[in-house]
């Protein structure tokens, strides 16, 4: 079976398996679910009393909204732009491969730098 | 659709001799039911014994045993020896080559690449002890982890209904992956860290999504996605 050796060694000892990005697409995904609830709790069911710019603005203010937001943002970003990574490795084979995915790469790093300096700098 | 001898059915099969034709076309043929409980694999070997002999198609044990006539039927991959002309409840069948596969002639595929991607998790017992001198003994119940993985016949019908092997021309296939399970989970095979590292790739056990047509398109009623979701656990078991 000597000829078809070239073709079995493209299988062996690969770097980059690709198992961390299944992973923790799982592991995203369950955080989602668990944050997205989270958000839907907090933002209606609690404190709803006084529902002024001062109460909104201290929420935003406060430093467990702020880790749990951008917590919130990381794991969307990972998730939405890992999936698109596969859908890359499903369908590119050529050159344009890497193209797609620094361009994806650009747009995560755009969207979680605006994130934080919208979240983090607030102060009612 | 219960079929009556002397019913027709018209058989619309893909056409292509790569020596002649320009491009592919379609032909129909009428089939005849000369008896109750025909197969589709009856209704071709009637066409290419009475009405046209250039019709090429794989053909052996007839029985659903040896995985040659794997083909596409009215959209759904099958063996065509072992789906009932009946039960498609159609006058029309539609017979194409399995997807996703090289054609050689009329509905004889390439199976190249898809034997290469089966040797490279090498479907054979691998042993690092002495032979035993007798036959390796195994108990009724490690024997059955093996039921839904040894009865696969090799005919493509999975591999060839997958998005991910039509999109990724070095994924290796639910059909590969199923048969490295079935020696990964044989408790007498000791080679099971050299065939998870072969489907430890992103063109392997990752690659799959979980799209589920294999279940769908396997005339043998096997679970290539739950053997493949087996690998996947015994690879993250093994690791941490």
């Amino acid at each position: 079976m000597m000829y078809m050796r070239g073709f079995i060694d493209r299988y062996q000892g690969s770097a980059k398996s690709g198992e961390w990005n299944w992973l923790l697409q799982r592991v995203s995904g369950v955080a989602l679910l668990v944050l997205l609830l989270g958000h839907f709790f907090v933002e209606h069911f609690v404190g709803h009393t006084g529902l002024t710019y001062q109460a909104v603005a201290a929420r935003f203010a406060s430093l467990g909204w702020k880790i749990f937001d951008l917590t919130f943002v990381v794991f969307a970003l990972y998730h939405g732009i890992n999936g698109i990574f596969m859908v890359i490795e499903d369908y590119v084979h050529s050159g344009w491969r890497v193209f797609w995915k620094g361009f994806f790469w650009v747009v995560g790093i755009v969207y979680l730098v605006l994130a934080a300096i919208t979240v983090l700098p607030f102060k009612g | 659709m219960a079929l009556k001898e002397g019913d027709k059915v018209v058989f619309k099969i893909f056409r292509y001799d790569p020596e002649k034709d320009k491009a592919p076309y379609y032909k129909d043929y009428e089939v005849t039911i000369t008896r109750t409980g025909m197969m589709v694999l009856d209704g071709l070997n009637q066409i290419k014994w009475e009405q046209d002999h250039t019709l090429t198609y794989r053909r052996s044990c007839r029985e659903g045993v040896c995985g040659s006539d794997g083909m596409n039927i009215n959209g759904v991959n099958t063996v065509s020896c072992m789906s009932h002309i009946e039960d498609y409840n159609a006058n029309v069948l539609t017979i194409k080559p399995l997807p996703g596969f090289p054609i050689i002639k009329d509905l004889v595929c390439d199976f190249e690449d898809f034997f290469n991607k089966y040797y490279v998790v090498k479907p054979y017992l691998i042993e690092k002890d002495p032979p035993p001198g007798r036959e390796r003994l195994q108990s009724p119940e490690d024997r059955a982890k093996l039921d839904g993985l040894y009865e696969c016949i090799l005919c493509g019908c999975c591999s060839s209904s997958c998005p991910s092997y039509w999109a990724d021309p070095d994924y290796l296939g639910p059909s590969a992956m199923l048969n490295a399970a079935r020696f990964v989970f044989d408790t007498r095979d000791q080679g099971s860290d050299e065939r998870l590292d072969a489907v430890n790739s992103i063109h392997g056990v990752w690659r799959c999504h979980t799209i589920l047509n294999c279940i769908s398109a396997c005339p043998k009623e096997l679970n290539p996605t739950k053997a493949i979701a087996g690998l996947q656990k015994e690879i993250l078991k093994r690791k941490y």
